[in-house]
């Protein structure tokens, strides 16, 4: 007699969970996970469009349908975890079968979610051709570079002019490669979500002064003139990842010189409120037209075909800064006329860092 | 007076040679160690000014290496490179290691950094 009333009432709970999912459908729905919800006698009473997917069965052809013969598992009162081949082409999927329990600790029903195990497969490697990838490129990259560099600096006797004129040309061609594969390996991680910030106190001007003397050597080499200001209501300490931010102004500042054929190209730090920080590149530049604001952003694109031809490059370097600016939790903002220049504006949170005294050696 | 001792922890030989090239350029006398098991061995015996340290080496792992010099106080003032080609791997011991540099590393850019580390005026920096 007690079995029956607690059969019943778990039968009523049941039955209120799946009006109330009726009722809510989009919480369903919006589970990419396939979800389906098996009642005390193991027939299943709902399911979600991710299930019918992943099952290749309609919500209605679920829905009824007996536990063991859908998935091939029997109800327990514990979570259980597994993998279903379904009938057909035999796809696998990983399954995990958690009983939910009402107020009291009873069993009502059972909820069963799907995932793809090809999919959980695929990011798997690409997480692993990331690591391997990485780990391969720059190991034989090291020992190019290593041994240009020791060749250029005399260390096997001194080069006539003409081997010193070839191995500047290896050494600036090497040195493009090692650009480039670090483009596509920072592009590659943050697809798999291993890109991570180190979140250090820096000081801004350092980081300004940093770039300067990295970038005037190639604006010079273009008779450009590269100049640049910390406001000076910027805090003399933030926080934040200074190596990233220095990649992100290298970056805007590297495409502002190589579209700028006469002019300037102006680095500027400022605070437009309390909350934010402001890292601003502009240039005298050809400019971006309106169509192209956007796809600048999308990774191997450039803004045209003959502009990518004359400056090289794989088009990744705005692909990466506007990502790295999202996991900053900032914005980056374009202004632009064609034939006048462009500007961009990466706001950022600010973060500043009341309690370090000695700025010299920080980053 | 005598030059300060360096160990090029790292198994991949070229990269070695590069590293003890750089360092021998900026006044060292350098040892090179091609795995983690001869690595502490040799730490063992001796105690160098400065540790080039690969963290994918055969038999003992860099990081294991690196953990030992650290809770070591023979080595304390011991100052450790850590030269790796895996950026995740970088992070993880960035608070443990003087300083992490990643692969691609110029010959320059290691003896100019070695230079200014034995420097007279490197304890103000």
């Amino acid at each position: 007699m007690l079995n029956y009333a607690y059969g019943q009432n778990a039968r009523e709970q049941t039955r209120q969970l799946i009006e109330f999912l009726d009722r809510n459908e989009d919480i369903l729905k919006s589970i990419d996970e396939g979800v389906v919800i098996f009642d005390l006698d193991g027939q299943a009473a709902a399911a979600n469009p991710a299930a019918a997917r992943l099952l290749r069965q309609s919500v209605d052809e679920i829905v009824g349908c007996d536990i063991d013969q859908l998935i091939g598992k029997k109800m327990a009162d514990d979570v259980q975890t597994g993998t279903v081949k379904l009938p057909g082409d035999g796809k696998t999927m990983s399954v995990s079968l958690s009983p939910v329990s009402d107020t009291s600790g009873r069993v009502i029903c059972t909820v069963a979610v799907f995932h793809d195990s090809d999919k959980a497969h695929v990011e798997r490697i690409k997480s692993s051709f990331v690591s391997i990838a990485s780990h391969e490129f720059r190991t034989p990259l090291n020992a190019v570079l290593g041994y240009i560099d020791m060749l250029k600096e005399d260390v096997y006797g001194p080069l006539t002019d003409v081997q010193r004129r070839a191995i500047e040309r290896a050494a600036a061609n090497t040195g493009q490669l090692v650009g480039l594969i670090n483009d596509l390996l920072d592009r590659a991680q943050m697809e798999v979500g291993q890109l991570s910030l180190n979140v250090v106190p820096f000081v801004p001007r350092k980081l300004i002064g940093n770039v300067q003397s990295a970038m005037s050597i190639l604006a010079e080499n273009k008779g450009l003139k590269l100049t640049s200001e910390v406001v000076d209501d910027v805090p003399p300490v933030l926080l934040g990842d200074s190596q990233r931010l220095y990649q992100i102004l290298i970056n805007l500042v590297s495409n502002g010189i190589k579209y700028t054929e006469q002019g300037t190209v102006h680095v500027r730090v400022y605070t437009p409120d309390r909350d934010h920080w402001v890292l601003e590149v502009s240039d005298t530049g050809c400019g971006i037209p309106v169509a192209a604001r956007t796809d600048i952003f999308l990774p191997f694109l450039q803004a045209d075909e003959p502009i990518r031809r004359e400056h090289r490059g794989a088009g990744l370097g705005l692909s990466i800064v506007q990502q790295l600016v999202i996991l900053m939790d900032g914005e980056i903002e374009l202004e632009s006329e064609v034939g006048r220049g462009s500007t961009f504006r990466v706001v950022l949170p600010l973060i500043s860092q009341p309690d370090v005294g000695r700025d010299t050696a920080l980053p | 007076m005598a030059n300060p001792i360096a160990f090029i922890i790292e198994d991949h030989v070229d990269a070695a040679t590069i590293f003890s090239e750089a360092l021998k350029a900026a006044e060292f006398d350098t040892e090179i160690i091609n795995s983690g098991d001869k690595a502490l061995q040799r730490l063992a015996e001796m105690v160098p000014d400065m540790v080039i340290l690969d963290l994918n080496l055969p038999q003992v792992p860099g990081t294991e290496i690196l953990r030992r010099i650290r809770t070591d106080a023979r080595f304390a003032e011991t100052c450790v490179v850590v030269a790796t080609a895996h950026p995740h791997m970088a992070d993880n011991v960035q608070g443990e290691a003087d300083l992490v540099l990643l692969k691609p590393i110029s010959f320059t850019q290691l003896r100019g950094l070695a230079m200014r580390l034995t420097s007279p005026d490197s304890s103000q920096e």
